[in-house]
C-alpha cells in the first residue's frame, strides 16, 4: 500500500483512531474491572492506577481526535476515490497465513522438537516464497530451500541449543 | 576525579579485553555479523540487535556489551554497503550514502566508494568516541543533581523526544509511545503489589519483556512485510575492484571528514536526534561548501564521505544521553539500554560511580568495534558482497526462526513467544495504519522509570503536583517538551491565521 494514498486519505485516521481506541477500550475495562486498584490503601503513594488512567485518557483522547478528525474530512471534503479499505487489506494474505503457520510451528516444537519441526517450516515456506517471486523452477528452488533451511537451521541449533544451552532440542 | 578513575579503568578495561580471546572472538564475531547483517536488504541495524540480543544472556554484561557494541558499529558501515553498490540503504543513516555512492557505483567506482565509506566511517566513527568519553563524564555529574521530579521530567521529555523525531506524525508518534507506556505496567504492580492489565491470567503476571516486544516489533513486522508480496529476486551486485585505498584521495577529503564527524557526534548526542537528521544536515552542509553543487547527486565522493563520517559518529553521540541520562538517543541504543536492562544494569549517572569499569569496557567495545570494521572491511568485503546475493525469502524465513528461537531463550518460556508474535502482528498492522512503531518500544523501556520517580515525587511533595513547576530543571524539561509538541501546531496556525485575515 503506498504510504503517500493512506496518509492523504481522511479514512486512514478512522482506521488509526479506531484501532488506538480499541486498545484503550480494552485498557479501560481491564483497569476498571482491577478492583485492587481502587481501594484507596496505598497510604501516601499516589497509587497504581495513577499513571495508567493518566495514560489511557491521553490514549482515548488521541484516538478520539483521530477519529473526530477523520469524520469531519470524510463528511467535508472529497475522499480520493481509490477504495482505501480495499487497499488495507491488500497483499495481507501471505502475512496472516505466515502468522497462523509460525502458531503451528511452536505446537510441533512442542511435540516434535527444533530440528524435525524447523525443517518442516522453513523448508515449505522458502520453496514456496521461492516460487512466488517467480526467479525459480519448483526444482531448483527446491534445492534452495533445502540449502537454505540446512543452513538456517544448524546455524541456529550450534548457536542456541549448542553454544547458550536453550532446551529446545 | 570520575574522568581520572574512567581514564585508570580505561587503560585496564583494554588491556583485560586485548588479553582476553573471549572477548576479542566476541567482538570480532560482532563485527562480522553487524556487517554482514547491515549489508543484507531487508535487515537493519535495530532488527540486527534486537535478534542477537538473546544470544547475549548467557555472557556476563561485559562480554554482552562487547558483543553488542560491534554488532552496533559495525551494522553502521554494513548499511552504506548496499546503500553504495544496490541502492538500498541498510540503516536510515545511510539513506544520504546512496545518492552519492550508488552513483559513483553506476560509473565503475564501487570499490573506491566503499573505500571512502570505511575511512570515513572509521574516523567518523573515533571522533564521536572521543566526544563521548569527554562529554559524558560532565552530563553524569551535572546528571547527579538530578532527584525524582528531574528524572521523571528527563523521561518525559525522552519520550517526547523520541515521538517528535520519528518519522510520521508526531501525534501518532505520542499515542504509539502511549501503548508503549501501558505495555510497561502490565503485570504486578512493584511497589503495592497489585496486578495491572493482566486480563485474570498468570502469564501477564510477570509483564512483558522487553526482548520479545522488541524482536516483534523490529524482526517479525519486518519480515511480515518483507513476505507481503511473496519473496523478491536478489539484486545483482557488481564487481569491486582493488580495494587498496589511494591515500592521496583520502587525504583530499579530511576537511569533509572532519566536519562530518564533528556534526554527527554533536546531533547524535541531542536525545533523539538520530543519524538521519546528522546525514542530512552533513550533506547539504558539504554541497553548500563545495564549488561543483550541481554535481552532487553524480558521484561526489565529498557528498559521500561526509555523511558517512557523520554517520558513524553519531554512534558515540547517541550513547551520551543513554549512558549518563538513561535516555536512549534512537531505536538501536533502545535495544542497547535493554541489553543494559537484561543485565541488572540501568543506564544514568549513578552507573559512572557505581560500575566505572562498565563505562570504560563500553568505550572499549566501541573503539575496538571501530578497529575490526576498518579490518574485516577491507579483508572480507568481498564475500560480505557474494553474500548479498542471497534471496530475501530465505533470509526472511531464517529471521522469522530467530525470532521465535531467541524469544523463547530469554526464560525458556512459549509465553513470550506468543507475545513476540503478537507484537510482530501488532508493528505490522501499526505500520499499515501509518502509526510508527519505534516509541511503542520507547514507552516500555521508559514507562518504568517514569512511574517510579512520578510517584515518588508526589511521595516526597505530599501529592503536590507544583513540585514538577517549582524545580528549575524539572521545569526546563517540562517545558521543552511542551515546546516539542506543540511546534508542528505552529505551521498550521500560521496557516489559520492567513486563511481567516485574507
Amino acid at each position: 500500500m503506498s504510504e503517500k494514498i493512506a496518509k492523504r486519505d481522511p479514512r486512514n485516521q478512522l482506521a488509526a483512531g479506531f484501532y488506538l481506541g480499541l486498545i484503550s477500550f480494552i485498557g479501560w475495562l481491564s483497569l476498571i474491572n482491577t478492583p485492587a486498584l481502587w481501594t484507596n490503601e496505598f497510604g501516601v503513594d499516589p497509587g497504581p492506577e495513577l499513571l495508567p488512567v493518566i495514560v489511557l485518557t491521553l490514549l482515548s483522547g488521541g484516538a478520539l481526535t483521530l477519529l473526530g478528525a477523520g469524520t469531519f474530512q470524510v463528511i467535508m471534503y472529497k475522499t480520493p476515490k481509490t477504495n482505501y479499505w480495499t487497499k488495507l487489506y491488500q497483499n495481507t494474505l501471505l502475512p496472516t497465513l505466515f502468522v497462523i503457520s509460525l502458531i503451528f510451528y511452536i505446537g510441533l516444537m512442542e511435540i516434535f522438537g527444533f530440528i524435525f519441526a524447523s525443517i518442516i517450516f522453513a523448508l515449505s515456506w522458502m520453496w514456496l516464497l521461492g516460487l512466488k517471486s517467480r526467479s525459480e523452477t519448483a526444482v531448483s528452488g527446491l534445492f534452495l530451500a533445502g540449502l537454505g533451511t540446512l543452513i538456517g537451521v544448524g546455524l541456529i541449533y550450534f548457536v542456541f541449543v549448542y553454544l547458550i544451552g536453550v532446551p529446545i532440542g | 576525579m570520575a574522568k581520572n578513575i574512567l581514564f585508570t579503568e580505561f587503560i585496564s578495561i583494554i588491556s583485560n579485553v586485548i588479553t582476553d580471546p573471549q572477548l576479542l572472538g566476541l567482538s570480532a564475531l560482532g563485527t562480522i555479523l553487524g556487517i554482514l547483517m547491515g549489508c543484507l536488504p531487508g535487515i537493519s541495524s535495530t532488527m540486527a540487535l534486537a535478534i542477537l540480543l538473546p544470544v547475549t544472556y548467557a555472557m556476563s554484561p561485559i562480554a554482552a556489551m562487547v558483543f553488542l557494541m560491534a554488532v552496533f558499529s559495525a551494522s553502521v558501515f554494513g548499511g552504506s554497503i548496499s546503500a553504495i553498490l544496490i541502492n538500498i540503504p541498510g540503516t536510515p543513516g545511510a539513506i544520504v550514502t546512496q545518492l552519492e555512492g550508488y552513483a559513483m557505483t553506476k560509473s565503475g567506482k564501487a570499490s573506491e566508494a566503499l573505500t571512502y565509506s570505511l575511512f570515513s566511517s572509521t574516523f567518523g566513527g573515533i571522533v564521536g568516541l572521543t566526544i563521548l568519553i569527554l562529554v559524558a563524564p560532565i552530563v553524569a555529574r551535572a546528571a547527579m543533581e538530578f532527584r525524582s521530579p528531574e528524572f521523571a521530567m528527563t523521561t518525559v521529555f525522552g519520550l517526547t523526544m523520541l515521538a517528535y523525531s520519528t518519522p510520521g506524525s508526531t501525534f501518532r508518534g505520542i499515542l504509539s509511545g502511549a501503548v508503549g507506556l501501558l505495555c510497561g505496567m502490565v503485570g504486578f504492580d512493584l511497589v503495592t503489589d497489585v496486578p495491572r492489565f493482566d486480563f485474570g491470567t498468570t502469564a501477564l503476571q510477570s509483564g512483558i519483556e522487553l526482548v520479545p516486544l522488541t524482536v516483534g516489533l523490529f524482526g517479525l513486522a519486518e519480515v511480515l512485510r518483507g513476505i507481503e508480496g511473496g519473496g523478491k529476486p536478489s539484486k545483482k551486485t557488481p564487481d569491486l575492484g582493488s580495494l587498496l585505498p589511494s591515500l592521496k584521495r583520502v587525504r583530499r577529503l579530511w576537511k569533509t571528514i572532519l566536519r562530518g564527524s564533528a556534526l554527527g557526534a554533536i546531533i547524535g548526542a541531542i536525545p533523539a536526534a538520530g543519524s538521519a537528521i546528522a546525514v542530512a544536515v552533513s550533506y547539504a552542509q558539504e554541497q553548500r561548501l563545495s564549488k561543483r553543487k550541481e554535481a552532487f547527486g553524480t558521484g561526489v565522493p565529498e557528498g559521500l564521505a561526509g555523511p558517512e563520517a557523520a554517520n558513524n559518529a553519531c554512534v558515540g553521540g547517541a550513547l551520551v544521553p543513554l549512558m549518563t541520562l538513561g535516555i536512549p538517543g534512537d531505536t538501536m541504543t533502545a535495544v542497547l539500554m535493554g541489553a543494559l536492562l537484561i543485565h541488572g544494569l540501568r543506564p544514568g549517572p549513578l552507573l559512572f560511580m557505581e560500575r566505572p569499569d562498565f563505562v570504560a569496557a563500553v568505550y572499549v567495545a566501541l573503539f575496538l568495534a571501530l578497529i575490526l570494521t576498518v579490518v574485516f572491511g577491507f579483508l572480507l568485503v568481498r564475500h560480505f558482497v557474494r553474500l548479498m546475493r542471497t534471496p530475501s525469502h530465505i533470509l526472511l524465513v531464517i529471521i522469522a526462526m530467530l525470532c521465535v528461537v531467541g524469544s523463547f531463550a530469554i526464560r525458556n518460556n512459549v509465553t513470550d513467544v506468543y507475545i513476540m508474535i503478537v507484537f510482530g502482528v501488532t508493528g505490522y498492522v501499526m505500520n499499515r495504519l501509518d502509526i510508527p512503531v519505534a516509541p511503542l518500544a520507547f514507552g516500555l523501556i521508559l514507562g518504568p522509570i517514569l512511574e517510579e520517580n512520578l510517584r515518588r515525587s508526589l511521595i516526597i511533595s505530599d501529592g503536590s503536583w507544583v513540585v514538577f513547576f517549582e524545580r528549575p530543571i524539572a521545569l526546563t524539561m517540562l517545558l521543552l517538551s511542551a515546546a516539542a509538541l506543540s511546534y508542528p501546531l505552529v505551521p498550521k496556525l500560521r496557516q489559520l491565521l492567513s486563511n481567516t485575515r485574507n
